[in-house]
């Protein structure tokens, strides 16, 4: 089913859970604190989106009280969040 | 009470401000709102007088929809059944109105959305609520839209007719609101996330 986007929203892929060895030898998941500027990829924008194109390299901050109410789960491997809550571009 | 004109705020006479019937098949029973009022009050008034300094196509002797709100801010009430109620469209409390010849019609950029029902979910073999389950929505049906939404959509993503079109919403946007029988989502235009195809 296709759809069209609207508002200046954009859809990101999700990014990866990080995972880092402990000094023991354990794997432990890089949480939302530590992983401050989590980066992705956009896979579709609205019409409306002043920068925002697809395939570029984006970085988001997830601890913005925004970024967080407003980028909601759209399937397990995309997320949709406003052009306005994205901090910065990749080249 | 007669009123000539207002300046800058509506005069709405509310004779009743709590639904305190409820309709039990074709029996009608009272109920105690007290326990609940938020869930009862009833946030629609006709109006006495409309500002002369807003433009505004609401007029004198339409019945408008209003934020919930206003019933129990003490500063609106002008002593009896009148409210003085400020709408400004920075700040906007009146979202609706409708007439004997306009039916419900929304202002500024909002929508009434019909939700579509949520999948039933299981956690852990616990079923979710009611209440929760509504909060699950995301997705509905657009029943009514104001001229400013229509246009807004039109001349941004060239879509002609935004009613009957199904769309997805930003999350907690569901505040409902009881438009002639039908329990409605309300919300702005900028809300809308997609229109599906």
């Amino acid at each position: 089913m296709s759809i069209t986007l609207t508002n200046q929203r954009v859809i990101i892929a999700t990014p990866e859970i990080k995972e880092k060895t402990t000094k023991f030898g354990l794997l432990e998941t890089v949480n939302k604190k530590q992983d401050k500027y989590p980066t992705s990829i956009i896979l579709h924008c609205a019409a409306d989106c002043e920068d925002a194109e697809v395939g570029m390299t984006v970085m988001f901050d997830p601890k913005l009280k925004e970024t967080l109410e407003d980028s909601e789960l759209f399937t397990k491997n995309e997320m949709i969040i406003r052009e306005s809550d994205i901090l910065a571009y990749g080249v | 009470m007669e009123f000539k004109e207002s300046i800058s705020c509506f005069v709405l006479h509310l004779p009743k401000t709590l639904k305190d019937t409820i309709m039990c098949g074709d029996i009608e029973l009272f109920l105690d709102p007290k326990f609940n009022p938020v869930k009862h009050r009833i946030p629609k008034g006709k109006v006495l007088a409309a500002p002369i300094k807003t433009t505004t196509p609401i007029t004198k002797g339409d019945y408008v929809y209003f934020h919930h709100n206003i019933i129990h801010n003490q500063k609106t009430v002008m002593g009896g059944d009148y409210y003085a109620v400020f709408d400004r469209p920075s700040d906007p409390t009146v979202y609706a109105y409708e007439n004997e010849t306009t039916p419900f019609t929304p202002v500024y950029d909002y929508m009434f959305i019909e939700p579509m029902q949520a999948e039933e979910k299981e956690v852990a073999g616990l079923k979710i609520t009611g209440q929760h389950k509504e909060k699950d929505i995301r997705e509905g049906i657009i029943k009514y839209a104001s001229v400013q939404s229509h246009e807004m959509f039109k001349t941004k993503y060239g879509i002609d007719d935004v009613i009957g079109k199904r769309v997805n919403f930003r999350r907690y946007r569901n505040y409902v609101v009881d438009v002639n029988g039908d329990d409605l989502f309300r919300m702005k235009a900028k809300d809308i996330n997609f229109f599906y195809a």
